[in-house]
């Protein structure tokens, strides 16, 4: 794996020790998750024990050890949102994505994640997909959320067990 | 730029500022919060610029985005000064309406303005608006009024007065005498003294001392740290430099949470501008103190709200809390005393200082000195961000500003102080909201999160999405909050789907002792709290869910069924057409039927029908 | 004359403060051997001083050494006398008072995970829990090991862990000593209970830190980063040595996979009789030997 970006990515932060949870977060951006190759040069550079930073990387939601997909849906179930249905709406996008909160659809399009609070709850139910907000989402929105992004509507079981 | 380095340069520079707004320019403002921007209010102040430029009317008029306005319920919001016009859900494709009539022509555009429900008149003024009127600003006095990336907006404000005047004419112990006498209490959570802690900080031993902004708020359902953040990232800052004075610490560590990306930015933008002026780097107003700040983005974790937790994620390590056996003011980031305060603390010391201590202690209650901010959400038809003095009662938070509950539904219970909080029953809605007080009825002040529910709302649904929570959060390190969340959060799912038994009440409540006493750090000596609260204000519900296997409200997916009332439903044909599992049967313009066999309960039915006719029970 | 040996004129209270120093990372036992040092090849002379006006003077005694300073507090209304820095677990032990643990050692550096040794301190309506393995005493403190209040905390996490961890001896003849005899809760049967023995075994004594935790709340687990072969495990077994639940997370059933192999060699725990009762255990038949049969 090439680790010019890596190394970018330490020398950005002066491979301070303290600085681990912001290459993480950096690495994750650009990688959509942490690979092992990037860790271990992380761990050589910043001279930290492997599993203290095996530990940060599973300890914190933002981190993922195995690769993202390319959009990001995030569903918010903070209070407002929970109380507006957010369950429901996790439960519907589970069953039209066939994948669980936390999983990646097979064709790598999706990340289905639940998120606790995004700071807007005068809008529940929030959905996020990537840097875009949708607000007031229902069961009968999602279809058309997804189409924006998958526009072919492969893979979706919507009327189907 | 020439670094600002007296009082008398500063004030110069405001007039310079103040003299350079065009006295006669009319000022629109679009709020630029995250909330507004997720309904399109970037693209409602593009259509409003172009506006201005095709009907001519640039060098008139100014428009200007602003962090949150608070009433996130109406946006995009959209404000005129100086005639003080307020309006509310505006789309693109009113901008037009908005620049030719008012702009240009002083009207108002009436179908943009704020209906009052208990009148029904419209009200064209910002300030007359229930929702506003009731209001007492502090941490949000500029919010919604100053574009958060420019420093001068905050400057001809007033902005770093209260700086120059705590770092030239007072010593630092005069500075924490003051933040004592205001009686400011931690606006975290904790409702510490703020000025005390301060003063164990100075006190204690060491020669290196760290100052940390607590901007994590991890509690679902509160978002008052992101719009001061987001809106006003100036306030922040100079309220730590002021606190850095005062305890004598030369290094800052502002911790946001990942989740507010605009909030980071905006602050870092912020910090660039406050070092151009000369407040953040060496030597500040020729007083010989060094202060420098840095922003640490969370790793999405509620734990790190925690302070010994937040101070080993800074420290590159996973939040892991300590117990507090020895307090963080002595032995904290590193070993080294350390002073944390909520980013609402900070927010409110600049004014205290720039007004004095007796200006803040005027407001609120004995316990509880001045104003707090809280975001009511939930089943209150005005949702936002509103800051009231402490004392106002409950029932004037949620009736006069929030304006009663949604679709004037039953008020069942608030839940205050996020998960570590509790729900404030029907019958204590008179309550005065205080420190003391909230904890007296089994809740907490918290961060500030105020969420409403009404009759369609399950206690214990609300018990155990709590729970849930807390289990997740957990950082696993002691055995009570690892163990003690994940048992109960079974027994709460097992009575929520219809498996509760006799023992699951006196089981719960001894995980909830065990829990509370065993616990190492706050989140774990707390996670009992809303099991406890809804237990103690609406056993009956809990009751019904296992004697009688039905949930009260409508909630519990497992003990309701959902059915289609006959003498409502219009045959629209709706439902019939979402339903993915075509376990809807009817035909058009006559009543319809669900088939419970084949119904999941996704609850879309329920969401699409315009006329009320499916039934959850 | 080494700092090191135990002669019978020092006090006990030297000799387990040497002991407990011996801890990889903490700076303190530099200081404390000096401090050691010094008395013990300069001072004899004040050293029996000391000795005996501890023993005939029931006070404070401040000596020009600041590690000497002794503070009273009660323990269970018996008055007794610690070293300032010593923890309340450690100074019960020293007198005979029996408070359970589970994540401490005594060669390792306490923690506070397990929270079953909790006691209460202070009083009335401040009166609380703490771990009395992290929690250094006070003059005046007041400790009380077995109210109600910590009997029910100790009494529950007992249960919690034997939800979990039923085959461990350990925690089975922790919970029929505390007399539990009913288990509430969904029955699993994880064999770690996560108690950081082995991680900080590693870290501190054998300075490899090839094993950790990871992850938090129900996902968190224990064992080598990526669930690989350590590049640093020198295969010194002190893990399995001090692992309370005699199994481990970091091992597997695989030869390739597994850190040492050292359990395969290790008897069920039903042999080990330690801490051994009249009956086999209390649960019947026995979990560990049921599970080894499959």
């Amino acid at each position: 794996m090439d680790l010019t970006r890596v190394n970018e990515i330490i020398d950005k932060y002066h491979a301070e020790k303290s600085s681990l949870i912001g290459i993480f977060q950096d690495i994750q951006a650009e990688y959509r998750y942490l690979p092992k190759d990037a860790i271990t040069r992380v761990v050589e550079r910043l001279d930290i024990p492997l599993t203290q930073a095996y530990m940060v990387a599973t300890f914190y939601k933002s981190f993922s050890l195995v690769p993202r997909g390319e959009h990001e849906i995030h569903v918010c179930l903070g209070t407002a949102c929970h109380l507006r249905g957010g369950q429901r709406l996790v439960e519907n996008f589970e069953r039209i994505l066939a994948v669980k909160a936390g999983g990646t659809t097979p064709d790598m399009k999706f990340t289905l994640e639940t998120v606790n609070c995004l700071g807007a709850c005068a809008l529940a139910p929030l959905v996020r997909v990537d840097q875009k907000n949708y607000a007031k989402v229902t069961g009968d929105k999602i279809t058309k959320i997804i189409k924006e992004y998958r526009p072919d509507g492969e893979g979706t079981t919507h009327g189907k067990d | 730029m020439e670094k600002i380095k007296t009082p008398k340069e500063l004030e110069k520079l405001r007039q310079e500022i103040l003299a350079g707004q065009k006295k006669d320019a009319i000022e629109v403002t679009v709020c630029g919060g995250t909330g507004c921007l997720s309904n399109g209010s970037e693209q409602v102040a593009a259509a409003i610029s172009e506006e201005m430029k095709k009907q001519g009317l640039n060098g008139k008029a100014v428009l200007k985005k602003t962090g949150c306005h608070g009433f996130c319920e109406r946006g995009p919001l959209v404000t005129i000064n100086p005639m003080d016009i307020f309006y509310q859900r505006v789309a693109e494709n009113d901008a037009a309406d908005i620049v030719s009539e008012t702009l240009i022509k002083g009207k108002t555009v009436e179908r943009l303005l704020y209906v009052d429900p208990a009148s029904q008149k419209k009200i064209a003024r910002h300030d007359e608006i229930p929702f506003y009127k009731h209001q007492f600003r502090i941490a949000l006095r500029n919010n919604g009024r100053i574009d958060p990336t420019d420093i001068r907006a905050y400057l001809a404000n007033g902005g770093y007065a209260g700086l120059a005047k705590a770092v030239t004419s007072m010593t630092p112990v005069e500075v924490i005498a003051t933040v004592e006498k205001s009686g400011l209490r931690g606006r975290g959570g904790g409702g510490f003294p703020a000025g005390k802690k301060w003063r164990s900080c100075r006190e204690a031993k060491g020669d290196v001392r760290y100052l940390v902004c607590n901007g994590d708020e991890g509690d679902p359902g509160a978002f008052m740290d992101r719009s001061i953040m987001e809106g006003d990232p100036h306030s922040v800052i100079e309220g730590m430099i002021i606190a850095a004075f005062a305890i004598g610490a030369h290094q800052g560590y502002l911790y946001v949470r990942n989740e507010y990306p605009l909030a980071v930015q905006n602050l870092g933008i912020a910090l660039e501008q406050a070092r151009e002026y000369g407040f953040l780097g060496k030597n500040i107003f020729n007083s010989g103190f060094d202060f420098e700040i840095r922003i640490n983005r969370g790793g999405g974790a509620f734990v790190c709200g925690e302070s010994s937790a937040l101070m080993a994620s800074l420290e590159g390590r996973a939040g892991e809390p300590r117990a507090k056996y020895i307090r963080s003011v002595e032995r904290g980031l590193w070993d080294k005393p350390t002073n944390l305060n909520n980013v609402e603390t900070y927010a409110n010391v600049p004014e205290i200082i720039a007004r004095g201590a007796d200006w803040f202690a005027s407001y609120g209650t004995a316990g509880s000195k001045g104003t707090k901010v809280f975001s009511l959400v939930g089943k209150v038809k005005n949702t936002g961000l509103v800051e009231v003095p402490m004392g106002i009662t409950l029932r004037d938070i949620i009736f006069k500003i929030g304006g009663g509950i949604l679709n004037d539904r039953e008020f069942k219970a608030v839940q205050t102080g996020g998960p570590s909080g509790g729900c404030i029953p029907k019958s204590m809605i008179d309550m005065p909201v205080d420190f003391d007080e909230l904890t007296k009825a089994g809740s907490m002040m918290g961060s500030g999160g105020m969420i409403v529910m009404d009759d369609t709302d399950c206690m214990v649904d609300v018990a155990k999405y709590f729970t849930k929570f807390l289990e997740e959060e957990s950082c696993g390190k002691c055995t009570p909050c690892r163990e003690g969340t994940r048992r109960m959060k079974e027994i709460l799912i097992d009575i929520s789907e219809g498996r509760g038994t006799e023992e699951s009440i006196p089981v719960l409540e001894e995980l909830a002792e065990a829990l509370t006493l065993g616990s190492l750090c706050a989140l774990g000596s707390t996670a009992a709290n809303p099991f406890l609260s809804t237990l103690r204000y609406f056993r009956d519900e809990y009751e019904a869910h296992i004697k009688e296997k039905r949930c009260p409200a409508g909630v519990c997916k497992e003990l309701i069924t959902y059915r289609i009332l006959e003498d409502v439903c219009t045959g629209c044909h709706r439902c019939f057409r979402e339903c993915p599992q075509q376990a809807v049967s009817g035909e058009v313009k006559k009543p319809h039927q669900i088939d419970k066999d084949k119904c999941i309960k996704c609850g879309i039915c329920f969401d699409v029908c315009k006329f009320n006719a499916v039934a959850k029970k | 004359m080494s700092a090191n040996s135990t002669p019978s004129r020092r006090n006990k209270y030297f000799h387990h403060r040497g002991h407990r120093e011996h801890r990889g990372i903490n700076q303190r036992k530099t200081k404390g051997e000096k401090g050691l040092l010094f008395v013990f090849l300069g001072l004899e002379f004040s050293n029996e001083l000391y000795v005996f006006s501890v023993c005939s003077v029931p006070s404070v005694v401040n000596n020009q050494e600041k590690n000497i300073t002794m503070v009273n507090l009660t323990i269970n209304g018996r008055e007794i006398k610690a070293e300032k820095n010593a923890t309340i677990l450690e100074t019960a032990r020293d007198s005979g008072i029996y408070i359970p643990t589970l994540c401490y050692n005594e060669s390792l550096g306490p923690e506070g995970r397990c929270r079953l040794c909790l006691v209460e301190i202070g009083e009335g309506a401040r009166a609380k829990l703490v771990s009395s393995c992290t929690y250094r005493v006070e003059e005046g403190l007041q400790v009380r090991t077995t109210s109600s209040r910590v009997l029910k905390a100790r009494k529950m996490i007992l249960e919690l862990l034997l939800a979990s961890c039923p085959q461990s001896k350990t925690i089975q003849d922790l919970a029929s000593a505390h007399v539990i005899n009913q288990q509430r809760f969904r029955q699993e049967y994880e064999d770690c209970i996560l108690c950081g023995r082995c991680v900080r075994m590693c870290e501190e004594q054998m300075a490899a830190k090839a094993i950790g935790f990871r992850g938090r709340g129900e996902k968190r687990s224990l064992g080598t980063p990526f669930d690989k072969n350590s590049e640093v495990c020198r295969q010194c077994g002190g893990c399995i040595y001090v692992c309370p639940a005699c199994e481990l997370r970091c091992t597997y059933t695989t030869p390739e996979q597994a850190i040492c192999g050292g359990c395969q060699n290790i008897s069920p725990p039903c042999i080990e009789k330690e801490m051994f009762h009249d009956t086999m255990c209390y649960m019947d038949p026995c979990v560990a030997c049921e599970i080894k049969k499959d």
